[in-house]
């Protein structure tokens, strides 16, 4: 590994946070100076972290060598940490406008910072303490952000209900890291040799029991729609975007690091992510908010990548893992795309309901442009990210028999019933009922997150290959990391 | 192939300057004509230079390229689709007098004639795919913005989780014959089959002939037809009808017969023959039995379509050609039959049979283009359809199931029978008492007039056409990919 000079993104963040929770106390109570900053301190990091490469170890000016046991910058944490920011990035511009309906800045910004700031160090972190404590860091700021309307009931329930899984994620990964560090003195990954007594495997699985709860598998995703449904719209966006595949991640990499059979890990994440998938879209047909129906969305998306994750750990290909991380970013783009634009929706003309969505084509048709191609992204139609996505499911997999068929099996027929809701969904906004209220004029604050995030959508259908290239390296990488 | 390279450069402006007038055309409808035209030098110049080749690097991941080929089999489909295109928007010119957003509704025409000749035209099985893919999606939003009736949501629905289920399965099939031969052209992937054992052939021929029966609208695969040809607004329909029915054939013809081989669908033969003939006969008596005159053209399409499977599945030269010549003459016959029973509904405002009548006194003219159409579906010469359906029929018999070959010489009575049932219903009798009858816009019937004179002239010099379906015959039965 060679140290460079770059300095760390998640330093930055954390700095930033700071410095824009003394900005809002001391100085200035303005969202849109505050949303300026934290967009400034996010851009930043994205910028730093795009300069970083894979393989390198951050530090400031010649200080990372005191973090050269903690964090480790392989090419997926690379790759998931891109979209974080960029993600981080745009619901901070969107809030720039949509946080009035909320106030409190002083809260919203620097914990949306934290998350960022946490989700990165847990991506990157090699250390088994480091990854806990980021992971219940980055949870306990997504607690506080989804009960952030807290004079609503349903957000202080939904809240609540998340805190209370989550936490019980976080205390079975504590649990977990000492019995582990019981069995072998260190909590460095990957071990050597691997925690092969009793305590040692019951701590690595309730690690892993940890993150699940976190990554919303079949059967521990009951929080998700709840807490995606209830939080502000710009905090749904990024965790269904990118947060709760972070947890996923981190399970796979902390399976391979402490050297579970990746076999027997690929099984059990195919097993459930068949469950996930299933559950998540059958759920999803039934919902009547249209915030609720996007979190159901999400956990049948998780179990799409997850049956990847499975299937390429099974059989130790890269492929199938690459196709999952595809899906992954376009599933970013796309999802946080609706989410925004359900929220403009509901920021302008308060409509929560699917059937407060009739009409809007009428009163704001670029918004509604957006919701539709997210949804088209979603559901596969080509030329959007989504589909390559499929595609690539479908070819990564179809060989690898008799599993990669099985789930080929599922994920189709899961896609035509995920039809039966996006489909319906999009007659629903395009619908011009006889009359309609006035036009509304979309905030640029809003809006233009949207525009890039719709061209987020688009290019990875139009030129997939630099994709392509980025998560098979990623892929490979993941694969790598759990060899001795 | 590369002697073909210099017309990259042609062929892509053509396709280009088609786009950009389709922006043009959205602000106003006197730029259709101008961008028919186009649509029509794109054929002539298409047609002059029979290897007209796009190349170029998309994704080399999947070894997917933009590559463009018109052989013997795309041309007479893509020849289909703008003919068709060219009529419907020359209609449409009277059909959409007052409607709500113009570009976006031509934008989508566009480009759903744009799916449907890229579906034809791609050799490349992702691109088929997409521009498959963006067919439906186009349609679909053609039908929930611009449909006509209280329910159009429902039966798009209806129509996109149908036909994408047909379309997942074609994609599941692609996916697997792109990974087992490696790659997506579909001319090196016909010599990668070998790779491919013929249990797996099977297995793909059954999944691409579902997926693809789905969009040719095979009983019992046709549910979503009626529905959804009942409430498009008729160029929308016409261009359903005569032209995107057709691509389930050519799928039909590309992946199975060309691909797989002639011989992999031998053992499916009696069961094709079969499903084709039950098409056929049921969709004739649908036709008899439903009221509403729109229904009973859509029905007659599914009835059309069971001859074109038929064709095919006789396996035989004649069988083969013939079905390739009446996808265009169905494509003519479809689009003036739809075209007439459009003026009539504009015309009189009413769709039940019941309710019309007499329309030979108020309407001479209109009322013999019905007759004219009617008596062509049904296969009776001085019109195109003879030959074609000749030719279907007689391979039919030359097929290894003669007496199925037999049986499916019922269906053409059954054509007449409704054919003429509905053109003398509507224009001779008396005429409802409250019956009114307005002018329609002059386009509307001189597009109909131009599809008689096709009609008519395709059957008395058949030999251009005759020709072209020979040639794709042979092709397809050759199972020879270039």
């Amino acid at each position: 590994l060679s140290v460079s000079y770059i300095p760390d993104p998640i330093l930055i963040l954390g700095a930033g946070a700071m410095l824009v929770y003394l900005l809002a106390r001391l100085v200035v109570r303005h969202n849109g100076i505050l949303a300026a900053a934290t967009a400034t301190v996010m851009a930043l990091g994205l910028i730093v972290q795009l300069f970083l490469r894979a393989g390198q170890m951050p530090g400031i000016l010649g200080l990372g060598f005191l973090t050269r046991n903690i964090f480790v910058l392989d090419a997926g944490a690379h790759l998931l940490s891109v979209v974080t920011l960029t993600l981080g990035f745009s619901v901070t511009i969107y809030s720039g406008r949509y946080l009035e309906l909320d106030h409190r800045y002083e809260d919203y910004y620097p914990l949306l910072l934290l998350l960022v700031a946490s989700i990165l160090a847990m991506l990157a972190a090699v250390d088994l303490f480091v990854l806990y404590l980021s992971a219940t860091l980055a949870s306990s700021a997504s607690f506080v952000l989804v009960a952030f309307r807290r004079r609503t009931d349903t957000a202080i329930e939904a809240g609540y209900k998340y805190a209370i899984l989550g936490g019980m994620g976080s205390e079975l990964m504590l649990f977990g890291v000492a019995l582990v560090f019981r069995s072998t003195g260190v909590l460095g990954m990957p071990f050597s040799p691997r925690p092969a007594d009793f305590w040692g495997l019951l701590g690595t699985h309730l690690i892993l029991v940890g993150l699940l709860i976190k990554g919303a598998i079949f059967p521990a995703h009951t929080w998700l729609p709840d807490a995606h449904g209830r939080a502000p719209s710009s905090i749904s966006a990024i965790l269904s975007g990118i947060i709760v595949q972070s947890y996923l991640y981190a399970l796979v990499k902390v399976g391979l690091g402490v050297h579970i059979s990746p076999y027997w890990l690929g099984v059990a994440l195919v097993v459930l992510a068949i469950a996930t998938m299933t559950v998540g879209n059958a759920l999803a047909l039934r919902q009547r908010y249209g915030k609720r129906l996007l979190g159901y969305s999400s956990i049948a998306n998780v179990g799409y990548m997850s049956a990847a994750f499975g299937v390429g750990l099974m059989v130790q290909r890269p492929e199938p893992i690459a196709a999952g991380l595809f899906l992954l970013v376009v599933h970013a783009s796309s999802k946080s795309l609706a989410f925004l634009c359900k929220g403009a929706f509901h920021f302008y003309c308060d409509a929560t309901l699917v059937d407060d969505l009739e009409g809007m084509i009428g009163r704001t048709p670029l918004v509604v442009g957006g919701f539709v191609l997210a949804l088209a992204g979603l559901a596969g139609v080509p030329l959007l990210g989504g589909f390559m996505a499929k595609f690539g499911l479908l070819t990564s997999m179809i060989r690898i028999v008799p599993v990669g068929p099985l789930v080929i099996g599922f994920v189709l027929v899961n896609t035509l019933m995920s039809l039966g809701y996006y489909v319906p969904l999009i007659g629903r906004v395009l619908h011009t009922p006889q009359e309609s209220a006035g036009p509304i004029r979309v905030s640029a604050w809003m809006l233009a997150p949207m525009i890039w995030l719709a061209a987020l959508v688009l290019l990875p259908g139009l030129i997939p290959e630099p994709l392509l290239d980025w998560t098979m390296a990623a892929a490979e990488g993941m694969l790598r990391w759990g060899m001795p | 192939l590369s002697l073909a390279l210099p017309w990259v450069g042609a062929g892509a402006a053509v396709f280009m300057s088609r786009w950009r007038l389709a922006r043009i055309k959205a602000f106003s409808l006197i730029v259709v004509g101008a961008s028919a035209l186009a649509l029509l030098g794109a054929v002539v110049i298409g047609h002059g230079h029979a290897d007209l080749f796009l190349r170029a690097e998309w994704i080399p991941s999947y070894h997917a390229a933009l590559r463009l080929d018109l052989d013997a089999v795309s041309l007479p489909f893509a020849l289909n689709v703008l003919g068709v295109a060219l009529v419907t928007l020359a209609y449409a010119w009277g059909y959409f007098d007052q409607v709500a957003h113009p570009h976006l509704l031509y934008a989508l025409l566009l480009a759903f004639v744009g799916g449907m000749l890229g579906t034809c035209l791609f050799s490349d099985a992702i691109l088929f795919f997409i521009c498959w893919e963006s067919m439906l999606v186009s349609s679909s939003l053609l039908l929930v913005g611009w449909g006509e009736g209280d329910d159009t949501r429902r039966i798009t629905q209806t129509y996109f989780v149908y036909t994408q289920a047909g379309s997942l399965l074609i994609l599941l099939c692609l996916a697997w014959l792109i990974v087992t031969t490696g790659t997506s052209n579909m001319v090196v992937m016909a010599q990668g089959l070998a790779a491919v054992t013929p249990p797996q052939r099977a297995l793909l021929a059954i999944g691409l002939l579902l997926g693809f029966g789905i969009k040719l609208a095979v009983v019992p695969l046709h549910v979503w037809l009626p529905d959804a040809h009942s409430i498009a607004p008729m160029p929308v329909t016409v261009l359903l009808a005569a032209a995107m029915l057709s691509m389930g054939a050519y799928g039909i013809v590309r992946f199975p017969l060309m691909l797989l081989g002639a011989e992999t669908i031998r053992p499916l033969e009696p069961i094709l023959l079969v499903v084709a003939l039950g098409t056929q006969v049921y969709g004739a008596l649908m036709c008899l039995v439903v009221h509403d005159i729109k229904r009973i053209v859509a029905y007659s399409s599914v009835s059309q379509m069971g001859y074109v499977l038929f064709g095919l599945a006789t396996l035989s030269a004649t069988g083969v050609a013939g079905s390739i010549m009446h996808v265009i003459n169905h494509g003519v016959l479809k689009a003036l039959l739809f075209m007439s029973v459009g003026i009539v509904i504009r015309a009189t405002g009413r769709r039940q049979i019941e309710q019309l009548g007499g329309l030979g006194t108020a309407l001479p003219r209109l009322a013999v283009t019905l007759l004219i159409a009617a008596v062509a579906m049904a296969g009776l010469p001085p019109f195109s359809a003879f030959h074609s359906e000749w030719m279907i029929l007689s391979g039919g018999l030359r097929s290894d199931y003669p007496l199925l070959g037999y049986l499916a010489f019922a269906t053409p009575l059954l054509t007449a029978g409704y054919g003429l049932w509905l053109g003398f219903r509507l224009s001779s009798g008396a005429m409802p008492a409250d019956m009114g009858v307005e002018r329609v816009h002059p386009a509307m019937t001189w597009a109909a007039y131009g599809l008689i004179a096709v009609t008519f002239i395709e059957d008395l010099i058949p030999g251009p056409l005759y020709a072209l379906a020979d040639a794709a015959a042979q092709a397809i039965l050759g199972g020879a990919l270039r």
